[in-house]
């Protein structure tokens, strides 16, 4: 077992018969190539507060200065032999990805097991955001639930919805009620439709939140969990309504960055 | 013993390849081993050919073949060579040649060349267009086995014809389930040892271990009218009402994404259902999930499930034919619901994501059942069966001898 918790301690359990060295053991990182980033793969950063009692270790990642990318979990001995640290852990405890969105942070680290069964740390920048938890589209509006995701606690129950059109200048708002860091808001359809440009075959309204207290606008995603892309991984509905000359069609869908947007095109035309 | 494994193309990704790569890699421990490849249209095999497995192509095929022939490297074919390939054309039923583009002049020349010249002791056919060349062309010399990875009543009636014409002149058969094998007795009478029941193998690799946590049920295998995923979207829902946390994935691609892309929006579960492509790391995937389901129309074998057990992820599944019920035992490792039966299939999963406890009881079982398919045991299965049909000299050969067909 390993998993990382909220304030970015990695724990490990070692199997009873396992062939990892035994007493003092220490554990680094090591940069894995092939991910572009400014520190060169290879690089070491040797784990500083390692504790171990019985088969429990655990290891302060805090204070490391990990930058963006994959890197490998090795063991360390007094003799400077290392290994990869090899895992049973399948690498994914939702319960722990939605805790860890609890507290302010700057950058996410997260354990996973490669194909081969090694331990990997994948450390990523991140900016606070709003983690949708459901969508749901009925004929006039859409409503949208989820939680605040490293951002301070929110100092007031309610906030707002923003929906921007992509490259144009319509904006649209609702109110967002709080309920601790839980959000919940319903954005009606009606202005959307009537805002829509043909010009622009696609429409994309991208959505945010503004919560009082806590600092920059939060863009609504699905990120705490592992799928990536999950805009071909996931299917929504769509609702029609009148948008004055054309009927519109709106639909929610993830981008490219699992970000959530919603989708108005002209009936009959091609999306 | 040399075996030599003859795949119709070992360069491609289906489900064949990947469980014949996996046994050769087993046997290649104390035998030597040859892959051949009646055809080769890309440069590279999709999988990885295991380390120690020789791999043999016998002729180009698709743009490598018109390639070559632009460039004047593909020889015509002597004489002799279009009689072989002529002959192929009467032995192969047309639905199989249909089904499977690999039997060209150049590769069934190819293939009764390499019969007639290699060393190897023991030649196994992977499908019955091959198993029938074996059967009609094998030397006496040679051990000539033909491989089922397709249970008897999904062939067309043509190929079942030419099954029972051609087959009891191979010195062995195997299929990968019991429910097979019935069927082939059925056909062919009591074959004693002539045929085994050899299942797949688990591939030797440490896998991960589900830790029962994440509220996760897993399906995979292509996304084919087969696989039945709209039902298992019906019964997904009884689970996703109850429980808003849950969720199923998908692993496969195939044809039918877009319609199941439909069901998912009519059945209310675009939250709580997630497509989720290819993966070359399935048990990694598995071991994310609690729970497996199967909702086919037929299982041909299972191997989905096996996985999930290697994992410690117990299965729900239909009582469909053939592979379900000879792996998963109803309440030990998993729960068989009758087949088709939608309702039971949404409730016995609902019932399992409701008791931990009992998951994770089924879970630890589900374990032990892997053991049945781990490498080695099937590996020595195979080793057994081989010997046994090399020391019996069965009459499969003296039959090829005595009454040989458009040799």
């Amino acid at each position: 077992m390993n998993r990382i918790d909220a304030a970015d301690v990695l724990e490990l359990r070692i199997a009873a018969a396992g062939g990892e060295p035994g007493g003092e053991v220490g554990l680094a990182l090591r940069r894995r190539g092939g991910d572009g980033a400014e520190q060169a793969p290879g690089t070491r950063i040797p784990i500083t507060e390692v504790r171990r009692s019985g088969r429990r270790i655990t290891a302060g990642l805090s204070g490391l200065p990990i930058a963006d990318g994959a890197w490998e979990v090795l063991w360390t001995d007094r003799e400077g032999r290392s290994g990869a640290v090899a895992t049973t852990d399948p690498g994914l405890h939702l319960a722990d990805r939605f805790a860890y969105l609890e507290r302010p942070r700057r950058r996410v680290l997260r354990v996973l097991r490669d194909e081969r069964g090694r331990l990997l740390l994948r450390s990523s920048s991140a900016s606070p955001y709003a983690e949708v938890a459901r969508v749901r589209l009925d004929a006039d509006r859409v409503v949208i639930s989820g939680v605040l995701a490293y951002t301070p606690d929110p100092q007031d129950a309610s906030g707002l919805l923003i929906a921007r059109q992509r490259d144009l200048d319509g904006e649209l708002t609702a109110p967002a009620e709080l309920d601790g860091r839980a959000f919940r808001c319903e954005l009606p359809l009606a202005p959307l439709a009537a805002a829509h440009r043909p010009e622009r075959p696609h429409n994309e309204w991208d959505l945010w939140l503004r919560v009082p207290g806590t600092g920059e606008e939060l863009r609504l995603g699905s990120r705490a969990d592992d799928v990536v892309g999950k805009k071909r991984k996931t299917a929504f509905p769509e609702a029609e309504l009148d948008g004055g000359p054309a009927r519109v069609l709106v639909q929610p869908y993830y981008t490219v960055h699992d970000d959530l947007s919603l989708l108005a095109v002209e009936a009959g035309s091609h999306r | 013993m040399k075996i030599a494994f003859v795949i119709a193309n070992a360069y491609g990704m289906g489900g064949t390849v990947r469980t014949v790569y996996n046994i050769a890699e087993g046997l290649a421990a104390r035998n030597e081993v040859e892959v051949v490849s009646l055809a080769r249209h890309r440069e590279e095999p999709f999988f990885d050919v295991p380390p120690g497995v020789g791999l043999r192509p016998l002729a180009d095929a698709g743009a490598r073949a018109e390639q070559a022939a632009a460039e004047g490297r593909a020889p015509g074919l002597s004489a002799r060579e279009q009689r072989w390939a002529r002959r192929a054309e009467r032995i192969i039923p047309e639905a199989e040649r249909r089904r499977n583009k690999s039997f060209t002049p150049p590769a069934v020349a190819g293939l009764r060349r390499y019969l007639e010249t290699t060393d190897a002791d023991v030649v196994v056919g992977t499908r019955p267009g091959i198993n029938l060349l074996l059967a009609a062309w094998a030397p006496r010399r040679l051990i000539a086995v033909g491989q089922e990875h397709v249970n008897l009543g999904e062939h067309k009636p043509e190929v079942r014809d030419a099954i029972a014409r051609l087959y009891p002149r191979l010195d062995g058969t195997t299929v990968l389930t019991e429910a097979d094998r019935r069927a082939y007795r059925k056909l062919l009478g009591d074959s004693g040892d002539w045929q085994a029941v050899l299942p797949n193998p688990l591939p030797q690799r440490e896998v991960p271990r589900s830790t029962q946590d994440n509220p996760i049920i897993a399906a995979a295998g292509r996304l084919s009218p087969i696989k039945q995923y709209p039902k298992l979207l019906k019964a997904f829902s009884a689970v996703a009402e109850k429980h808003p946390d849950w969720r199923l994935r998908i692993y496969g691609s195939g044809k039918e994404e877009e319609k199941l892309r439909r069901t998912i929006v009519e059945q209310g579960l675009s939250n709580q259902v997630h497509l989720m492509g290819r993966t070359k790391d399935i048990t990694g995937e598995l071991a994310k999930a609690s729970l497996l389901a199967v909702s086919s129309r037929v299982e041909g074998f299972g191997m989905t499930i096996i996985e999930g057990f290697s994992v410690g992820v117990p299965a729900v599944s239909f009582d469909c034919p053939h592979g379900p019920r000879e792996i998963i035992e109803d309440g030990r490792n998993g729960l068989l619901v009758p087949d088709q039966d939608v309702d039971a299939l949404g409730a016995a999963l609902l019932r399992l994501v409701e008791d931990r406890p009992l998951r994770e009881q089924m879970a630890a079982e589900a374990l032990r059942s892997a053991a049945d398919y781990g490498m080695d045991d099937i590996v020595r299965r195979w080793e057994r069966f081989l010997s046994g049909r090399r020391a019996a000299r069965g009459w499969g050969s003296r039959f090829r001898r005595h009454f040989p067909v458009l040799r």
